[in-house]
């Protein structure tokens, strides 16, 4: 059976019966749940279509009135789970009146997620003794009100990109370029990305393959250069890249049309939905298109 | 079916309604904390720790362990996490005094790919069917706990089921150093119980609402724990993760998290007093930082000078 329909398979099976996904088991989340609709973008089959459109149902519901999400039902806060909920949203090709809304309130929400360049005293503190200001410019935490780190900031670079594509948004791009210049500003001394650590007290600290992929992926998304130093280490992460989700994000950011990063020798298993989806989508990316960029 | 929901989350409410009660509880006064010799992990660790166990009579009989251990890094070369070995003895020890369940348990605080890293770490390879009996706390279905006189300003954390269901919650953590904390030990082992699918990587929330109050609050969220620190190969320097390895081949156990923290610091030579969480956990309750009562080895027989970050000279003990 080809790897594709393996995991296609292995998907259906463990969605719930209210159309959302769980990370292994559980009830359901909105950022699996998120990737899961990604993963099945291509699908033919009527039971992956099935699932997807219940999937997007079971989103839709639960849209929080402010346009974000929480992770999950039990919890009231918006986070950047929304991300990949508006990504799901946005991969939709029928966009009827009420996506669209939903669409246009998650795009404001996240928007506002990116922390500004204002003047503020915390700021010019941190500025003057060389520390990390709590709230960068262009970054955009996890979790409200909380310092930004490299994945969601990525993660909202690629909803804006792809909305200010798809939805004739030119002002999305402006608020994706100051996320990008955060990613910049926080690669490691390796020139690859890790969670995003600060400089104080753990300047060496080595970057992941995960963050490393996201955060270039984001970047090529935006149209900036990709630092060589950067694609390097990205490419060496691939001989080793620890689990499939790093692999897949470093594939997804370099891989074009004619040009495939090979899996190593051992292909990590994928352990949780999020896995499944990124692999999937990875593999369609490969016959279809690269649902986390701009173009598609 | 709708039984079964109403029962959860009447369950999670009274927990809900226990830990805030906790505080104005005196936590457990089990003081005691064992300090005993284990040279290396291919010691019989599982009769050190039965021994352990039954020394400070833990009522494992028909019990929910959850254990918890440290699990930081891919890396096996470094003493990042909790080494495996010791968290098979120590599953294996409360399976031979009669727990109803053993689950391992934890949630990783930078990298997102827990079982990947558990692979990487040696636990596949150590602990029988251990993908069965793991489960990711970063990624457990959540309830919110209330804070009644929290530490910090947060009045409330979403807490993993898998936790807050346990009948006992075993801290297992890595004998370390810390470069903002002083030392991280079984109290600050806790942070791995906070959910980073709601919270994020790193879990940042208890960063900025200061890490030495979210590990007292922590604390006195469960007041039923059973600590147990990998104390075998241990790190000083710039840990939790840049440190290097420091054999200190000991095992410290004990039902009570601030006595055995500062009894380990003692072994560290860092002074319990200047740790912000101790002091903190002193200041709500009877106990007091040098009540402890040491049993099996004393500490000056094992005790050793941990490298500190230089910004961290001040903790020095004596």
């Amino acid at each position: 059976m080809p790897e594709s329909q393996a995991l296609v398979e292995r998907l259906l099976a463990s969605q719930n019966p209210d159309g959302g996904w769980p990370y292994r088991k559980g009830t359901s989340w909105v950022e699996p749940t998120g990737f899961g609709v990604l993963a099945l973008q291509s699908a033919r089959d009527s039971l992956a279509i099935s699932a997807r459109n219940r999937a997007i149902n079971w989103l839709r519901l639960q849209q929080n009135a402010s346009g974000g999400w929480s992770p999950n039902p039990s919890v009231t806060e918006c986070t950047s789970a929304t991300s990949v909920a508006t990504l799901a949203l946005l991969s939709q090709e029928n966009q009827n009146e009420v996506l669209s809304k939903s669409l246009d309130s998650a795009l404001a929400w996240t928007a506002r997620q990116v922390y500004p360049d204002n003047f503020s005293f915390s700021l010019l503190l941190a500025r003057a003794f060389s520390v990390p200001p709590p709230h960068a410019p262009g970054s955009v935490a996890w979790y409200p009100g909380t310092a930004g780190w490299v994945t969601p900031t990525a993660l909202a670079a690629l909803v804006l990109l792809r909305a200010a594509h798809l939805k004739n948004r030119p002002e999305l791009r402006q608020t994706a370029a100051a996320a990008c210049s955060y990613l910049l500003s926080r690669r490691c001394s390796d020139q690859g990305w890790n969670h995003g650590g600060s400089s104080t007290r753990s300047e060496d600290a080595n970057s992941y393959p995960e963050t490393t992929g996201l955060a270039l992926l984001a970047l090529r998304a935006a149209l900036v250069s990709l630092p060589r130093g950067s694609v390097a280490l990205a490419t060496q992460f691939t001989a080793n890249p620890e689990s499939i989700e790093g692999l897949s994000w470093i594939q997804l950011a370099l891989e074009s049309p004619g040009h495939t990063i090979p899996d190593p020798p051992r292909l990590p298993p994928p352990r949780t939905t999020r896995d499944l989806s990124l692999r999937l989508i990875l593999l369609c990316s490969r016959e279809n298109k690269n649902v986390f960029l701009p173009e598609g | 079916m709708r039984l079964t929901v109403h029962r959860r989350h009447f369950f999670y409410g009274m927990f809900s309604l226990a830990s805030a009660c906790s505080r104005v509880r005196v936590p457990s006064l089990h003081s005691n904390v064992s300090i005993v010799r284990a040279d290396h992990y291919q010691t019989d660790l599982l009769n050190l720790i039965r021994g352990i166990l039954i020394e400070h009579q833990v009522p494992v009989a028909g019990q929910r362990v959850v254990l918890k251990p440290n699990l930081v890094e891919f890396s096996p070369r470094l003493p990042i996490n909790t080494n495996p070995i010791f968290v098979a003895a120590a599953a294996e020890a409360f399976r031979s005094l009669g727990a109803k369940t053993v689950t391992i348990a934890e949630g990783p605080g930078h990298r997102r790919a827990t079982l990947d890293m558990a692979e990487s770490a040696g636990f596949f390879g150590a602990i029988k069917n251990f993908e069965d009996n793991f489960v990711d706390l970063n990624l457990d279905d959540v309830s919110r706990v209330t804070f009644s006189r929290p530490f910090t300003n947060l009045e409330s954390l979403y807490l993993p089921h898998t936790i807050l269901g346990a009948d006992l919650l075993v801290s297992l953590p890595k004998m370390k150093t810390h470069h903002w904390a002083g030392a991280t030990l079984s109290m600050k082992n806790l942070f791995g119980i906070v959910p980073g699918a709601v919270y994020g990587w790193p879990k940042n929330v208890l960063h900025w609402a200061g890490i030495d109050n979210s590990i007292a609050d922590l604390h006195f969220a469960f007041p039923k724990q059973f600590c147990l620190v990998d104390g075998i190969e241990a790190m000083e320097g710039n840990g939790p993760i840049q440190g290097t390895a420091k054999h200190a081949g000991v095992i410290v156990g004990g039902a009570h998290p601030p006595s055995v923290d500062a009894t380990c610091c003692q072994i560290m030579g860092i002074n319990p007093q200047k740790v912000k969480y101790l002091e903190l956990a002193a200041s709500r309750s009877p106990w007091q930082i040098w009540q402890p009562k040491q049993i099996a080895e004393p500490i000056a027989g094992v005790a050793q000078k941990f490298r500190l970050h230089p910004d961290l000279q001040h903790l020095r003990l004596g």
